[in-house]
C-alpha cells in the first residue's frame, strides 16, 4: 500500500510525540533509581542524573530494615485485595442491576449515584460519619466510605447494555436466574472490562492516601503511601527550619530506594493485565 | 439446584473471607488494640479509668527508626514509662504534612486525645478563642511543679488568651539553628584568615575570586522566608537581622529602615562583582557548591554540617568545613538566628477525659530521672552511669533511636546527649559562644493585626530585597518600596504590636 506523503509526514511527528512522551515519563523513574543506587556524597554535590555514581545498595537495605515498612506493606495489601475485592462485587451487582431493562425507577436510582460524582459530602461531615460508624482507625475506613465509584459503575453498566439482549432471553427461557445470567453470561463475556475496571480500583486502593491520613492515626495501620510521604517530606524539611526540634533527616537515597519499593509492586501488576486494557478503554465507547 | 448451591456456597466462602480479613487487620492494629481492652475490661472502676492516657504528638522524624520487634507503642522505654508514671500511655503521631488539618478535624469530631501537640502560634490562639482548651493555671499550681525548670514565666505569659494560661510550650534545648559555614581548607590554602568583619569579608571573597575564579558566597533562598534566614549572619552587621528591632523605646520592621538599605546596597555591590552566587534566588540547596569546591561560605542549618564533611572525606580531597563567627559591622553588631524560641505548643483538650492524668504525666516527663531514660535510655542496658559520667556508645544510641519522641520537651542535658550520640557536637558547641539576636515579637502574645499580616509582608520584602540585589528593581526606588510597605499593612501591623510593647 502506498503511503501518501501527508500520512508520513504524520507519522513522523507522531513517532517523534511519542517518543518524547515515553521519555519524559520514563527519564524520572530512572533518574530516582539511579539515585537510590548511588552514595549520598554524590547526590549531596548534585552529580547523579541517569547513571548511579559510588554504586552502594546501602539505602535499600536501609528501606527495608523499617519495621514500618513492612507493617504498611502489608497494610496495602490487605487494602488493595480485600477492597477490590469488595468494590467489584459492589459495582457490578449495581452495573447489572442499572442495566435491566424491566428494572422500574433504575433512572432514579441513577441519578442517585451520578449526584455523588459531583457533589461530596465535605471534609468534616464524612469524618464524622466515618467516626459515628466506628470505622475510625480501621482499615475498613479506606475501603468502605468509596467502595464504589460512580464512574466505574456507569462504564460497566453500558458494557452490560451493549451485549445483545437475545442472549438473556434465551437464558431465561432455559430457566437461569438473574443471578445466574450474571455469572455465566454477562460476566465471562466482559472480562476486559472487568479487568480494567479492577485495575483501576486496585491502583486507587494501592495509592490511597488521603483517607489513611484522615481516619487513620495508629501507626500499626498506616499504609504504604502515608509511610512514604513522611520519609519524603522528612527528607526535605529542616535545612532552613527555626524554632523545630532537632531534625531527623532521611538522607535523600534513603527516600529514593523508599519510592521504588513503593512503586515497585503495583508496577508488577501492569504487564499481566495490559492485553486487557486495549479492549477495555474501548468499552462504553460504541453501544450496540 | 445445582447452581443455586454453588453460588450460595461461593458467596458464603467471600463473605467468610472477608470477616476474617477484617478480624485480622483489626488484630494487626495490633499491641495498641488490644492492650486498650486488656485495660479497660482490668479497671472496670472510675478510679482506674484515669489511668488510660492518650497522647497525640507532632510529627518525629525518629519514628521511622522502630527496627524489630519494637513498635511506637510497644517497646522497653514506653514499658518503663507506663511502669514509671503508672498510667496506661498511648502514643499517636499526627501526620508530618499539613498537620493543622487534622488536628481541626480531630476537636470537630469531639473524639479528642488527653494531651496533644500543636504547631504554630496562630493555631493555639485559634483553639483558645474556640474554647476548645482546658484552662492549665490551675493544674500547673497544683499538679506540675517541675514545669518551673522547663518554661519561663515569660514564655507562658506570651501565650496567655483573656488572661488565661492553655498551652505549655515544647522547651526547645537548641539554642542554635543556622550559621555561616565556610571552607576551612579553601581559606588556609589561599592564606587566608577567617574574616571577622564585614569589611574583612568582602576583602577576604575578593581574594578568593581573585585566585580560583569561583563566586565564594552562595545561598538558597527560593522558598518564602529563607532569604532573611540564608542572609541573616550579614543582616545581623547592620543591626537589622530579626523582622523588628527597637528604635527609640518602639518596635519597627526593619526591612524598611535605612540600615536595611545599607545592607541591601552591601549584597548588591557583592552581587555584582561576582561575590554572590547569581543564582542564589533560585537555589533549592546551595550544598553542592561547598562540596564541588565551588563556593566557600553558606548559610548551614548546623546539623548540615556533618554531611557537608562526610561527603568531602569520601571524595579524598582533604576538604572541610567549619562554622565561623558572623562578621560584625561598623557599629559593632552581629548574630545568628536565636533558636530557642519553641513553636510547637502541649494542650489539654477541654473535652479530654483524663485531664488531670494528663497534667500529672507532664509533670513525670519533666522530672530528671524521666529525662535521663528519655536521653539515655535503660541504665546498664543502654548506657552505664559513674560519678554522673553517662557513657553511651553509638551502637546502643542507635538501638534505641526513637527514644526521643516520648519526650514533650527538650532539657539541656537531653539535647547534650543526642548531639554526643550524633557526633554532632563539633558543629554545635563553637556557635554557643556567637551572639543571638533577639526578636521582641516572639515574647508577644496574640496580635491578630501583626500576626495574620506577617507572611505576606516578609513576602513583599523578601522579594523587593532580591529584586533589588539582582538589580530588577532600582535601589533608588527604596523609599517608594518603604510607603508601599507601610500600605500593604506594614504601618498598621507594627502599631497593634506597639500597643503591646510600649505597656510591657
Amino acid at each position: 500500500m502506498k503511503i501518501i506523503r501527508k500520512e508520513s509526514i504524520f507519522n513522523y511527528v507522531n513517532v517523534i510525540l511519542l517518543s518524547l512522551l515515553s521519555i519524559a515519563t520514563v527519564v524520572p523513574l530512572i533518574h530516582i533509581v539511579a539515585k537510590s543506587l548511588s552514595s549520598e556524597t554524590y547526590l549531596l554535590a548534585k552529580e547523579i542524573w541517569l547513571w548511579p555514581k559510588g554504586f552502594n545498595l546501602a539505602s535499600y537495605e536501609y528501606v527495608l530494615s523499617y519495621k514500618q515498612f513492612y507493617i504498611s506493606f502489608w497494610n496495602s495489601m490487605i487494602i488493595t485485595v480485600v477492597g477490590t475485592a469488595i468494590s467489584m462485587a459492589v459495582t457490578t451487582l449495581a452495573a447489572f442491576a442499572l442495566s435491566r431493562k424491566n428494572f422500574p425507577s433504575k433512572r432514579g436510582f441513577m441519578l442517585f449515584f451520578v449526584i455523588t460524582m459531583f457533589f461530596s459530602g465535605g471534609l468534616i461531615p464524612t469524618y464524622l460519619v466515618v467516626k459515628q460508624l466506628e470505622l475510625l482507625n480501621t482499615l475498613w475506613s479506606i475501603m468502605l466510605p468509596m467502595a464504589l465509584a460512580p464512574f466505574n459503575l456507569i462504564l460497566i453498566r453500558n458494557y452490560f447494555l451493549s451485549l445483545p439482549e437475545a442472549l438473556e432471553e434465551s437464558a431465561i427461557m432455559d430457566g437461569a436466574s438473574n443471578l445466574r445470567v450474571l455469572a455465566w453470561i454477562y460476566l465471562p463475556l466482559s472480562i476486559p472490562t472487568i479487568a480494567t475496571i479492577a485495575m483501576f480500583y486496585a491502583v486507587g486502593y494501592w495509592n490511597s492516601f488521603f483517607q489513611a491520613m484522615m481516619y487513620i492515626t495508629d501507626r500499626s495501620l498506616m499504609p504504604l503511601q502515608v509511610f512514604l510521604m513522611q520519609i519524603v517530606t522528612n527528607s526535605k524539611t529542616g535545612d532552613m527550619t527555626t524554632g523545630g526540634v532537632l531534625s531527623e533527616l532521611t538522607p535523600e537515597s534513603t527516600t529514593a530506594a523508599a519510592i521504588i519499593c513503593v512503586v515497585f509492586p503495583i508496577l508488577c501488576v501492569y504487564p499481566f493485565i495490559q492485553k486487557y486494557f486495549v479492549k477495555g478503554v474501548m468499552l462504553g465507547a460504541v453501544k450496540g | 439446584m445445582h447452581f443455586r448451591k454453588t453460588v450460595a456456597i461461593s458467596i458464603s466462602l467471600v463473605l467468610c473471607f472477608l470477616a476474617i480479613s477484617g478480624c485480622s487487620t483489626s488484630k494487626e492494629a495490633g499491641q495498641n488494640g488490644s492492650e486498650k481492652t486488656a485495660a479497660t475490661s482490668e479497671g472496670g472502676e472510675e478510679a482506674k479509668a484515669l489511668k488510660d492516657l492518650k497522647i497525640t504528638r507532632l510529627y518525629h522524624g525518629v519514628m521511622e527508626q522502630f527496627k524489630g520487634s519494637d513498635t511506637m507503642n510497644n517497646n522497653k522505654i514506653i514499658n518503663k514509662l507506663r511502669e514509671n508514671s503508672g498510667f496506661n500511655i498511648q502514643y499517636e503521631s499526627l501526620p508530618n504534612e499539613n498537620p493543622s488539618q487534622k488536628i481541626s478535624i480531630v476537636f470537630a469530631s469531639g473524639d479528642v486525645p488527653d494531651l496533644i501537640m500543636v504547631a504554630g502560634k496562630s493555631d493555639y490562639f485559634k483553639l483558645a478563642k474556640q474554647g476548645a482548651l482546658e484552662p492549665l493555671d490551675d493544674l500547673i499550681a497544683n499538679e506540675i511543679p517541675n514545669l518551673s525548670t522547663m518554661a519561663t514565666n515569660e514564655s507562658l505569659d506570651a501565650l496567655r488568651y483573656d488572661g488565661k494560661l492553655y498551652a505549655i510550650p515544647y522547651r526547645n534545648a537548641l539554642k542554635v539553628s543556622n550559621g555561616l559555614i565556610a571552607r576551612a581548607d579553601i581559606l588556609k590554602e589561599l592564606n587566608l584568615n577567617t574574616p571577622t568583619t564585614i569589611e574583612e569579608f568582602y576583602l577576604t571573597m575578593k581574594t578568593i575570586k581573585e585566585k580560583k575564579n569561583i563566586t565564594p558566597l552562595t545561598m538558597a533562598t527560593s522558598s518564602a522566608g529563607s532569604f532573611f534566614d540564608g542572609f541573616f549572619p550579614f543582616a545581623a552587621a547592620f543591626g537589622v537581622s530579626t523582622p523588628t528591632v527597637v528604635k527609640d523605646g518602639e518596635l519597627k520592621f526593619s526591612w524598611i529602615q535605612p540600615e536595611y538599605k545599607e545592607f541591601i546596597t552591601t549584597l548588591k555591590k557583592w552581587f555584582d562583582e561576582g561575590l554572590l552566587d547569581p543564582e542564589f534566588a533560585v537555589n533549592k540547596d546551595s550544598k553542592d557548591k561547598l562540596i564541588n569546591g565551588t563556593a566557600v561560605f553558606n548559610t548551614l542549618y548546623f546539623s548540615s554540617g556533618i554531611d557537608v564533611d562526610k561527603a568531602l572525606q569520601e571524595k579524598k580531597d582533604g576538604g572541610s568545613v567549619q562554622f565561623i563567627a558572623p562578621p560584625v559591622g561598623i557599629n559593632g553588631q552581629s548574630g545568628i538566628q536565636d533558636a530557642s524560641i519553641s513553636t510547637q505548643y502541649i494542650v489539654i483538650p477541654k473535652q479530654a477525659k483524663n485531664k488531670l492524668g494528663a497534667a500529672q504525666y507532664l509533670n513525670f516527663l519533666y522530672k530528671q530521672e524521666t529525662d535521663i531514660l528519655l536521653n539515655y535510655g535503660i541504665k546498664d542496658e543502654d548506657y552505664t552511669e559513674a560519678n554522673g559520667e553517662y557513657t553511651q556508645s553509638k551502637e546502643q544510641s542507635d538501638k534505641i533511636a526513637w527514644r526521643s519522641m516520648y519526650g514533650l520537651g527538650d532539657t539541656d542535658f537531653g539535647i547534650d546527649a543526642r548531639l554526643k550520640a550524633k557526633n554532632l557536637l563539633p558543629y554545635y558547641e563553637p556557635q554557643l559562644a556567637f551572639k543571638k539576636s533577639r526578636e521582641e515579637t516572639n515574647y508577644a502574645p496574640s496580635i491578630e493585626a501583626f500576626d495574620s499580616k506577617f507572611p505576606e509582608l516578609r513576602n513583599f520584602a523578601e522579594e523587593n530585597a532580591m529584586k533589588f540585589i539582582m538589580g530588577k528593581r532600582d535601589l533608588s526606588e527604596f523609599d517608594k518600596f518603604t510607603k508601599e510597605f507601610d500600605a500593604k499593612g506594614g504601618k498598621a501591623a507594627i502599631d497593634a504590636v506597639n500597643e503591646w510593647y510600649t505597656q510591657k
